[in-house]
C-alpha cells in the first residue's frame, strides 16, 4: 500500500472515525491531508450544540432500552460530531451494558450519556461514573477490571446507586477499588489494546503512547496518537464492518435517511441489536461478522437502502466513495458495464465494501 | 461416551467443516425444537380419561373417552390432536411424560428462561441453542448450524455469544434471485479479503440455491396457519441444504403465549391444539413425501404445564410437569415413561419424573451426535427414544 496520502488513506481514516462520509466530505479530507483532517475530526464542530437540542427533543421522557437505542441510531446517522458517537459506541461495547437485562426506563439513555461524556474524556472519570452507573451494576455488576469484592455494599433501587458501609464485605471502598485498578499497569494496557483494536485492527499501538495514558487517561489523546502514528495506515482494510457501519457507509453517501426502529430491527437480524451486546465481553466483531446468512442478508439491507436513493452519484463518484475505486483491476472490469443502482449494489456486494 | 457417539460426534463436527456449496449432505441429521408459549395445559393434551382423579377435577373442562384420541394406557389425545394421533399409530410420534425440572418456577418468565438457557443460573445471557451455534459454527467458512424461524423476536434459547444466529422470517429471507455478482470470486492479495471473498461465494451460491428451491418446489399441504407456515419454511430450508441443523420455531407468540389459558380455556386451547397438531402432520407429511423424514427430528416444550385442578372460571393456573412430543422418521414411538400420578400433587401440579435436559440430550446425542455435558452440564443422561 503507498505511503503516501490519496483517496484510499482518506478512505480509510474516515471509515475508523465516522459511520460513513459522502463524496464531499472524502475530497475534503484528501485535500486537507491527514494533519488537518484528523484534527477537524478531534475537534467539536460548530454546530454540536444545536445539533444536541434537536436530539434532546427526540428522547422520550420514560425512554427505554430500545428508545434509546434508536435515538442513537438517529444521532450516529446525522451527528455533526461523528468520533464522539463513534467514540461512544466503543466504550459502549467495551463496557458491554446489555439493554435488555436494564428493563428501567432512562436507565439505558443515562448510561449512553454518561459514555458520551467521558468519550472523548478522561478514562479515570469515565470509569468512576461507570462503575456508579445502576445501568452498569444491573446488566454485569462492578466494570471491567475493578475488584467485585469492593461492591458488596451496593445496591441499585428505584434506578439509584446506593453504597451501605455496613453491608460491605471487602476492604476497598468502590471508588478505592476504582482509584487501585487505575494505578495498576495491566489497566491502561488493556484499554490501549482495546482503542488499538477499534483503530489499527491487528497492528499494536505504539508503546509510548500507553506509557503516556497510564499518566494522564486521556481518551482523546490516545485516539489522536494512534491516528497520527505509523501503525494507523497498517490496518488498511484489516478488519470487517459491523452491521451498523456497513449500513450507515451506504445510507450516508447515498443521502438516504433510515427509520432508526428498522434500521435497528435490520442491524439485530444481522447480529448487532443496539443498545444490547450478547456479553460483557460486547460484539466479538471481527470475522464472527459474517457468515452465509448475515453476507445474504446485507445484501438484502443494501438493496434496500439503495432502493431509497433519489439521485444515485455517477460512476465515478460512487467507485470512489464506497471502495475508493480500490480493487483488483479484473473486479473493476467486471464493473465496467454498470451504472447507477446497479453499480451501487454490485459494489455493495464485495468484499472491498465489507472490509473496512 | 461410547464409541459409536464418539464416531457420531466426529462425524458430525466433519460435516459442519465440510459444509460448502461443492457437495451438500444429505444425510445430516435435523433436529427442528418446538417452543408453545405461555405453559401449555399437558393434562389436557395427553389425557388420563380413565382416571377418577382427572374427571373431579377438570368439573368442565374434562374430556372423556368417547372424546379423546385413545392411544392405550388409559390415556387419549385432545379431539383436536388428530393428525398427530395418526402419527402416534404410525409409529412416528412419541409422547415423553413427565417432564421437567427439580422444584418449577411457575412465572412465564422465568419458567421460560430455564428451559431456553437450560442453565440453573438466572445470569445466564446464553441459550442451549446458542451455546451449540458457538460451538459448531465454523467461523473461517461462515457456516451456521442454528436457525430460528419465526415473526417474533429470537427467543433466548439461540442467544449466542460469538455465532451470529440467523432469525429467519421466511425463505425469502435467505434467497438471493441474481447470481454471483461480478468480481466477487476474484483473487485477493490478503488472508481476510481471501475470507470475505470465499464465504461470499458460498453464501451467494447458497442464496441462489434458496431461490431455487423456493422457485421448483411443489407446493405442499400446509394449512394457513401460522405454525404451519414456519414450518413449512423450515422445510424449504431443509431443501435448499444450507448447512443449519437446528431449527427453533415456535407457536404462540412473545410472552405469555397463547397456550396461557386462566379462564375459558376449553376453546381457545381446542384452536392452538388444532394448529398444532394439522400443522405437525404436514409438515411430517411434506418431509415424509421426498424421504426427508428419516432424516429430521422435531421435539416440543413448553414452560410449563397447568394446574390439575381448573379455576372458577373454566381456566388453570401455572403449573409443573407436562408431556414432550417426538416426532420423526426414527423415533421409537409410543409412550415413554409414566404419566405422573394425580395423587401424589405439588401444589395442585403433576411433579416431573424427567429431567427435561435429559431429553435435550437426547436430541444432542443419540440423535445429532454431539456430546451433551459441555452444552447442558454433565450427568444429563440420554433417554431410549430413538430408533
Amino acid at each position: 500500500m503507498p505511503q503516501t496520502w490519496n483517496l484510499a488513506l482518506a478512505g480509510h481514516l474516515l471509515r475508523r472515525t465516522t459511520f460513513g462520509f459522502t463524496s464531499a466530505q472524502l475530497q475534503q479530507a484528501l485535500a486537507d491531508g491527514p494533519a488537518k483532517t484528523i484534527n477537524r475530526l478531534l475537534a467539536v464542530p460548530p454546530d454540536q450544540v444545536a445539533f444536541e437540542q434537536s436530539v434532546a427533543a427526540l428522547i422520550p421522557p420514560e425512554a427505554t432500552s430500545q428508545d434509546s437505542g434508536q435515538v442513537w441510531l438517529y444521532r450516529m446517522r446525522n451527528s455533526p460530531y461523528p468520533l464522539l458517537e463513534k467514540a461512544t459506541l466503543f466504550w459502549y461495547n467495551f463496557f458491554g451494558v446489555a439493554g435488555s437485562r436494564v428493563p428501567q426506563p432512562g436507565l439505558m439513555e443515562q448510561h449512553i450519556t454518561l459514555l458520551r461524556k467521558h468519550a472523548l474524556g478522561r478514562f479515570d472519570q469515565m470509569l468512576l461514573a461507570v462503575a456508579q452507573d445502576p445501568a452498569a451494576l444491573l446488566a454485569n455488576g462492578p466494570p471491567p477490571l475493578v475488584d467485585r469484592e469492593a461492591f458488596s455494599g451496593v445496591t441499585v433501587l428505584r434506578g439509584e446507586y446506593h453504597f451501605d458501609p455496613a453491608r460491605h464485605r471487602g476492604n476497598l471502598s468502590p471508588e478505592d477499588a476504582v482509584r487501585k485498578t487505575l494505578s495498576e499497569p495491566a489497566t491502561a494496557q488493556t484499554v490501549v489494546r482495546r482503542v488499538g483494536r477499534w483503530l489499527l485492527a491487528d497492528a499494536t499501538p505504539p508503546a509510548s503512547l500507553t506509557e503516556a495514558f497510564a499518566h494522564d487517561y486521556d481518551i482523546g489523546k490516545l485516539i489522536a496518537g494512534i491516528l497520527r502514528s505509523d501503525q494507523f495506515l497498517d490496518g488498511y482494510r484489516q478488519d470487517i464492518k459491523s452491521p451498523l457501519e456497513f449500513a450507515l457507509n451506504l445510507a450516508i453517501p447515498l443521502g438516504v435517511t433510515l427509520p432508526p426502529a428498522e434500521l435497528q430491527a435490520d442491524l439485530s437480524a444481522l447480529g448487532q441489536r443496539i443498545p444490547d451486546p450478547p456479553s460483557r465481553d460486547g460484539w466479538p466483531g471481527g470475522r464472527r461478522w459474517l457468515n452465509h446468512y448475515t453476507i445474504v442478508g446485507r445484501s438484502h439491507l443494501a438493496a434496500d437502502i439503495i432502493a431509497k436513493a433519489e439521485h444515485p452519484p455517477d460512476r465515478q463518484t460512487l467507485l470512489n466513495t464506497l471502495i475508493q475505486n480500490d480493487a483488483p483491476r479484473e473486479v473493476l472490469q467486471s464493473l465496467a458495464q454498470l451504472d447507477g443502482n446497479e453499480l451501487a449494489k454490485a459494489i455493495a456486494n464485495l468484499p472491498e465494501f465489507q472490509l473496512s | 461416551m461410547t464409541r459409536r457417539t464418539f464416531l457420531a460426534a466426529s462425524s458430525f463436527l466433519a460435516r459442519a467443516a465440510a459444509q460448502t456449496a461443492v457437495k451438500p449432505d444429505r444425510d445430516g441429521a435435523i433436529l427442528v425444537v418446538l417452543q408453545l408459549a405461555g405453559g401449555n395445559d399437558g393434562l389436557n393434551t395427553v389425557i388420563p380419561y380413565e382416571d377418577d382423579l382427572y374427571g373431579r377435577a377438570r368439573t368442565t373442562l374434562r374430556l372423556t373417552g368417547n372424546q379423546v384420541q385413545k392411544i392405550g394406557s388409559g390415556l387419549g389425545f385432545h379431539p383436536e390432536l388428530r393428525g398427530m394421533a395418526r402419527l402416534f399409530n404410525e409409529g412416528r410420534l412419541s409422547v415423553v411424560q413427565g417432564v421437567g425440572y427439580p422444584n418449577m418456577h411457575r412465572d412465564h418468565i422465568i419458567g421460560m428462561q430455564s428451559w431456553q438457557t437450560a442453565s440453573p443460573s438466572p445470569q445466564e445471557r446464553t441459550g442451549w441453542l446458542g451455546r451449540v451455534a458457538d460451538r459448531y459454527a465454523d467461523a473461517d467458512r461462515g457456516n451456521v448450524p442454528v436457525a430460528f424461524v419465526g415473526r417474533i423476536p429470537a427467543p433466548m434459547a439461540i442467544h449466542s455469544r460469538e455465532a451470529i444466529v440467523p432469525t429467519i422470517r421466511e425463505a425469502n429471507d435467505w434467497a438471493l434471485s441474481a447470481g454471483i455478482d461480478p468480481g466477487i470470486d476474484a483473487r485477493r492479495d490478503t488472508a481476510l479479503a481471501e475470507f470475505v471473498a470465499h464465504t461470499s461465494v458460498t453464501a451467494f451460491s447458497s442464496g441462489h440455491r434458496m431461490a431455487g428451491v423456493i422457485k421448483s418446489s411443489r407446493t405442499p399441504d400446509y394449512p394457513d396457519l401460522p405454525l404451519a407456515q414456519s414450518f413449512h419454511t423450515v422445510a424449504q430450508l431443509i431443501r435448499a441444504d444450507l448447512g443449519l441443523r437446528i431449527f427453533l420455531v415456535e407457536q404462540g407468540g412473545a410472552s405469555p403465549g397463547e397456550f396461557d389459558n386462566h379462564a375459558n380455556q376449553a376453546g381457545n386451547h381446542a384452536v392452538s391444539l388444532r394448529e398444532l397438531s394439522q400443522s405437525v402432520a404436514a409438515f411430517c407429511d411434506d418431509l415424509a413425501h421426498d424421504r426427508l423424514l428419516d432424516r429430521v427430528l422435531l421435539m416440543t416444550f413448553s414452560e410449563f404445564g397447568r394446574t390439575v385442578t381448573e379455576n372458577g372460571r373454566h381456566g388453570t393456573g401455572h403449573g409443573a410437569a407436562a408431556p414432550v412430543f417426538l416426532a420423526g422418521g426414527r423415533v421409537k414411538g409410543g409412550l415413554i415413561g409414566q404419566h405422573p400420578s394425580l395423587a401424589d400433587l405439588d401444589n395442585d401440579a403433576l411433579k416431573p419424573h424427567t429431567d427435561f435436559r435429559s431429553v435435550y440430550a437426547t436430541a444432542l446425542e443419540a440423535w445429532l451426535g454431539i456430546p451433551a455435558a459441555p452444552i447442558l452440564g454433565p450427568g444429563f443422561t440420554p433417554i431410549d427414544a430413538i430408533a
